[in-house]
């Protein structure tokens, strides 16, 4: 009598690998497609910069674009701006942000703005670690916002979870920041995407071209459209929609505030923003540093007193460290469109403040920066 | 934890670097154990209690079933351990809501309030093996385990604890008896059913799930062609959530050492329904074959008896995967196809109709029943059928690139079951087909983890 064997099924496919196969498979994804697809893309891909460039504010997330532009900016300007939405010039057109005022003053293109909205110190660490390399040998000016310090909250040195501007420029493990608490699988895929290119460039074509959408989803949502039809080389990075606010402080109805500003010494944004400092010098790059101003009619009594302090004590830490620096005066009531930004005709005072003074005359006028 | 997380990697490195330093040991066995239930207890730690306490009943009745002259109460009083657990945690709601409804039917004024009972991950799973355990040392057909540590592992094993495959005590136990053996080829073998497990569940489930979800949300907004490709879609996401986990969980069993069974074998290439059931979850239907279809008479006896015991297994199977009229009705509609084409498949005719068009047949059948599996409600799964047969066409909204990656993997099932299978095992062919579904997986896995879906049963 004929016993049937009874047979153990390995699988049911044929995707059967040895170890030198796996290999194989292993060194083609990843030199195949994790590297050589991203240093093409990045070869292949051109990004055009308009007059008065600034980033898109759609692309403030999109760090491999930014990463394109810092190229383009470095070998366009002699100086580079980098700060947060004061410097980007949130209520302004392109052409009255404080670099295209320089730049019309100065009759030259001078002036280059990187700046990125609700880049705090903490998160400009990162941008500039692992996406600014191109900064370098060039003179930055660099803009520190005390806005970022009003509050622990705002400081990131709060307990209490919180959603943070640009999470994915954080430090995922060290230093720990208590707010951000994010699942590790998260942090994990941001370490994947600060090392690997191809994921940041899979987030740029997300963000570019797909509507900040995982690509299934997309599918599923635009059926009848073709992905890569959606795809193109050439990238309009540059800002086109924003207009000059009229509209002041007073007008839109901000009330006393009595923020109780944290102290340097406890400041993980101030620690952060010394850490910019120190990374773009160690590049190679010479760093001029605007002290920016709060709207001082905005804030109590008590809260003026704390910020004049912190003011001081910034100057300080400054001129410790033999940076160069320049501190921005109060503008009026009616330059203010809220707590830090000013309008278009406080962008206009402050590059004729900063042209008056001859530290940043002779900044400007040394070297060309290239 | 989900297999395809961070958080896993990091757990699984731990776990094995320690596994292999402990595998000459005696240790090995309690670290498995406690590795298995950190990893159940990742859910809820309060879930532990439950698996600890289900191990210890059915461990004191199997060393009773041993020496004991009471046999049949012990193993009685196992069986009601665990169908009380089963009973209680997953089906009391169930119960509750039903019997207020006969109730209100009946005018009794009598209120039956929901019981609000968290469903703990797994147990349809763990209570299954562990039941088979104390059947089968009834039977005599396995070794009563003396050793709880082994015992325990036995069933709390976290490859294939909280959705199978639910394996017999007599295939796994023996196992873990003795050192285990990893060779370079269980490692290499083992990376290999992940990694495909891991293209199945994170690039094909997740990406059907998204069209699934958005026909089957609100299937009154749409015509019969999107509900008809919806089903589809639930059909095959169902296929790669399910055979996906169980691939991962049989690459991580493998790579420790450890062979779990084949639970999928490529189900949607079955030509008739009997066949479709050999393929699909394998581990449970053989289950219900053993200890309920052939304890119920099985094929023996007149033709009508067989059909009843058929449909009693299959309605109870249903039952098994959900508490809920739309699981029982599921159950019931495999049950009666089974009946209704047992004879036809047997006729000369039926053997004549190409093989495509019967495996074509037997999916549609399949997604028929799969309406009721999916659908939110009764009523959701008749609106649903009613629209199939108005034909009120409507847009389908297809997805293009979604099923031509689908048509592409059935293509390779049948390619696998038929006479080119030789073409498949070619070494650039196999290297291929892993290199597109890790760029697949690369490109098309989400930016959220999200739950296979037999987690819930």
């Amino acid at each position: 009598m004929n016993k049937k064997k009874k047979v153990r099924h390995f699988s049911s496919n044929a995707i059967r690998l040895s170890g030198r196969e796996l290999l194989i498979a292993g060194a083609i994804t990843f030199l195949g497609l994790m590297i050589a697809v991203p240093w093409l893309w990045q070869k292949k891909e051109t990004v055009t910069l308009d007059k008065d460039f600034r980033l898109a504010y759609n692309y403030r997330d999109d760090y491999w674009t930014f990463k394109k532009c810092a190229d383009e900016v470095c070998r366009k300007y002699p100086v580079v701006f980098l700060g947060d939405s004061v410097i980007w010039g949130m209520y302004v057109d392109n052409n009255h942000t404080i670099p295209a005022w320089l730049n019309q003053k100065l009759g030259t293109e001078a002036a280059g703005n990187l700046a990125i909205d609700g880049m705090h110190y903490v998160a400009m660490e990162g941008l500039l670690k692992y996406y600014g390399s191109a900064i370098h040998n060039k003179k930055v000016f660099l803009y520190f916002n005390p806005l970022w310090l009003n509050s622990s909250k705002f400081d990131l040195s709060d307990n209490a979870a919180m959603d943070i501007h640009h999470p994915r420029l954080l430090p995922q493990f060290s230093p720990a920041l208590k707010c951000y608490r994010e699942p590790l699988s998260k942090r994990m895929s941001v370490l994947m995407e600060r090392n690997l290119p191809f994921y940041s460039l899979l987030n740029h074509l997300r963000l570019t071209f797909f509507d900040n959408e995982d690509f299934n989803r997309w599918i599923i949502e635009h059926p009848e459209e073709s992905p890569l039809t959606k795809i193109s080389f050439s990238v309009d990075p540059c800002e086109h929609n924003h207009n000059d606010s009229s509209m002041t402080w007073k007008m839109s109805g901000i009330t006393a505030q009595d923020w109780n500003w944290v102290p340097l010494d406890e400041s993980k944004q101030w620690a952060a923003f010394n850490n910019v400092l120190e990374l773009l010098k160690s590049r190679n790059n010479q760093v001029f540093v605007l002290v920016g101003s709060i709207n001082p009619f905005i804030l109590t009594k008590n809260s003026l007193d704390k910020y004049n302090q912190l003011r001081a004590d910034i100057c300080a830490g400054l001129k410790k460290e033999n940076t160069p620096f320049f501190l921005l005066p109060e503008l009026p009531s009616g330059s203010y469109a809220d707590a830090s930004h000013p309008l278009s005709c406080g962008y206009e005072q402050i590059a004729a403040t900063l042209l008056q003074s001859p530290d940043f005359v002779k900044y400007i006028n040394q070297g060309d920066g290239k | 934890m989900l297999f395809h997380t961070w958080e896993f990697v990091i757990f699984f490195s731990i776990v094995m670097a320690v596994y292999i330093a402990l595998k000459k040991t005696k240790w090995w066995q309690l670290w498995l154990l406690l590795v298995s239930y950190f990893f159940y207890g990742w859910w809820n730690p309060l879930f532990l209690i439950l698996i600890i306490y289900s191990t210890f009943v059915d461990y004191l009745a199997g060393l009773k079933l041993g020496d004991s002259k009471w046999k049949k109460s012990w193993l009685a009083f196992s069986l009601v351990n665990n169908l009380f657990m089963l009973g209680f945690f997953k089906y009391a709601g169930f119960f509750a809501d039903n019997l207020r409804t006969l109730f209100v039917l009946l005018h009794i004024p009598l209120d039956v309030p929901h019981p609000n009972i968290l469903l703990p991950v797994g147990i349809s799973f763990f209570t299954f093996q562990s039941m088979s355990y104390t059947i089968d040392v009834y039977l005599k057909q396995v070794k009563i385990e003396k050793n709880f540590i082994r015992f325990a592992a036995f069933v709390s094993l976290f490859p294939q604890l909280v959705a199978g495959p639910i394996e017999r005590a007599k295939a796994l136990l023996p196992q873990m008896r003795h050192e285990p053996l990893i060779r370079k080829v269980d490692v290499s073998d083992g990376i290999s059913l992940f990694l495909v497990g891991l293209f199945k569940k994170a690039v094909m489930a997740d990406f059907l799930s998204i069209y699934a979800e958005k026909i089957y949300s609100d299937p009154s907004i749409y015509g019969s062609w999107a509900l008809l490709f919806g089903t589809y879609a639930f059909a095959w996401q169902i296929y790669f959530d399910f055979s996906g986990y169980t691939d991962m969980a049989r690459g991580i069993g493998r790579m420790m050492g450890i062979r779990l069974m084949l639970n999928f074998n490529n189900p949607y290439t079955a030509v008739d329904l009997g066949d479709f059931w050999r393929r699909w979850h394998i581990s449970l239907s053989s289950w219900f074959k053993d200890y309920v279809y052939i304890p119920l008479g099985g094929n023996r006896g007149i033709k009508y008896r067989v059909y009843w015991n058929l449909i009693l297994t299959m309605v109870i199977s249903g039952f098994w995967h959900g508490a809920a009229w739309t699981f029982i009705i599921w159950g019931g509609l495999n049950a009666l196809g089974r009946v209704a084409t047992m004879e036809v498949e047997k006729s000369w005719w039926y053997k004549k109709i190409p093989v495509l068009v019967k495996q074509l047949l037997v999916f549609h059948f399949i997604c028929l029943t799969w309406v009721f599996f999916r659908a939110a409600s009764v009523a959701d799964a008749l609106l649903i059928l009613k629209r199939f047969f108005s034909g009120t066409g409507g847009d389908a909204e297809i997805p293009v690139i979604l099923f031509s990656l689908v048509g592409m993997v059935w293509l390779y099932q049948l390619t696998f079951n038929s006479k080119l299978k030789p073409a498949l095992e070619y070494r650039i062919v196999r290297i291929g087909c892993l290199v597109g579904a890790m760029l697949l997986y690369l490109i098309f896995s989400s930016t959220a983890n999200k739950q296979f879906i037999y987690f819930q049963f």
